[in-house]
């Protein structure tokens, strides 16, 4: 179908006008109460995001207080923690000496005496011996030929026996121990 | 009726002023979408931001207060103190010197003197000279652990000797014997010991919340193993 406009142009302006003007005005109307409805959003949500954090920062504050009482406390216990770990530490890397002393101890013979020691942690030993006689002389080095000897001197060497007075010898001994087999 | 051009302006003025104020609500209301609502939105963010923080703190700091609050006092101040004994907070020279001193005699090993950072503080035994103080020649172990190396020289037998090293071992405060020279010959029988005395210095400022320590019964039985010593002066507990 065919429109025909039989209005005057004038009229035809005039209603184009209107058109266009109730456009903007619902345009304008519609943005503005969306603008407001989303001002209103934020302005509430700003408010409470406020109250909220002047809450927390009042209840911070209060903690915070507190715990400064408290900071000797955990002062100590801090350093009880740092000493717990540290005690672990030292009993896991300090040498222990006495229980290689303890150990040589155990191929004392008698008729046997030790007169010069020395010993490091590294696992080093020397040390002199003089025995009594013959009898005590070969029962010390069974106990050192023995299994448990074996165990703890490695590389083992006797050197400078020496005949003294009487039936008495005189040697050094050098070896060294396994820290960790103790 | 002769229309005159100033009245055909105003005409038109008043047909486009709706049209004017409809376009200027607009503009103006796109004015306040693009400029004021993005600041406002950030700002909120920002809030939002600092909520979840100050949430985060104070979280953080009722745990911390309601952990510190079940930590008895006495346990924790007994505890640490036998704990200071086996690893003191300084390098107590004069407290070590005298339980090495007090525990020799009861093995009946004579201390003739002690040597602390070999080469830095020398004292004899029964000649005091003043409270030595050590320079910083320690060594470090780990876990901020340090240790002082010392030499002491003694006269006794070997069998006493070894007695010696055996209560130094497991005396209260934590030693290590790291070497033992012993000889018979000379006008005493006697010789050196080598060990390091350990120690953990304090840690420096202000603790914060944000880690509260905790012990477990296994760190607590550590602790229980340790030997109890009052030959070796109790370092005071630090307050």
């Amino acid at each position: 179908m065919i429109d025909i406009n039989l209005l005057p142009p004038q009229e035809v302006l005039s209603k184009k006008t209107a058109q266009l003007r109730y456009q903007l005005t619902i345009g304008a109307t519609v943005g503005g109460a969306a603008l407001a409805i989303f001002f209103g959003l934020l302005f509430s949500l700003d408010r409470l995001g406020q109250n909220r954090l002047n809450t927390l920062l009042a209840q911070r504050q209060n903690l915070g207080a507190r715990f400064d009482a408290d900071t000797n406390k955990l002062e100590l216990l801090l350093s009880l923690k740092d000493k717990i770990i540290g005690i672990k530490k030292v009993q896991q890397v300090r040498p222990d000496l006495s229980l290689a002393v303890s150990k040589l101890n155990t191929f004392s013979v008698d008729g046997v005496a030790i007169t010069a020691l020395n010993i490091g942690s590294e696992g080093t030993l020397v040390y002199s011996v003089t025995v009594r006689d013959d009898q005590a002389l070969a029962a010390y080095l069974t106990k050192l030929e023995s299994d448990m000897g074996r165990a703890f001197f490695k590389n083992l060497t006797i050197t400078g026996l020496q005949l003294g007075q009487g039936n008495s010898f005189s040697f050094s001994v050098a070896a060294q121990f396994d820290k960790t087999k103790l | 009726m002769q229309i005159k051009p100033s009245n055909i302006d105003l005409v038109k003025v008043k047909a486009y002023f709706p049209f004017i104020v409809l376009a200027a609500v607009l503009f103006g209301e796109i004015l306040v979408l693009a400029f004021y609502f993005p600041n406002k939105i950030f700002s909120l963010l920002e809030i939002r931001v600092k909520i979840d923080q100050l949430s985060g703190e104070v979280k953080q700091l009722e745990n911390a207060e309601q952990s510190l609050s079940q930590v008895n006092d006495q346990d924790l101040n007994s505890t640490l103190a036998k704990a200071t004994v086996a690893l003191p907070d300084e390098k107590r020279v004069t407290g070590v010197i005298t339980g090495l001193v007090n525990l020799a005699s009861a093995s009946g090993v004579i201390v003739k003197s002690i040597e602390f950072s070999p080469g830095r503080i020398s004292t004899k035994v029964g000649s005091p000279s003043g409270t030595p103080v050590v320079s910083s020649r320690e060594i470090e172990i780990g876990d901020r652990v340090l240790a002082v190396p010392a030499n002491m020289s003694v006269n006794s037998s070997l069998v006493q000797i070894l007695s010696y090293l055996s209560k130094l071992q497991t005396s209260g405060p934590l030693l290590g014997v790291t070497a033992l020279n012993y000889s018979l010959s000379g006008s005493a029988p006697g010789g050196t010991i080598s060990l390091l005395v350990y120690y953990l210095p304090n840690r420096e400022g202000k603790p914060g919340w944000e880690f509260i320590p905790t012990i477990s019964p296994d760190e607590i039985a550590t602790l229980g193993k340790l030997p109890s010593s009052d030959i070796f002066r109790l370092p005071s507990v630090p307050h």
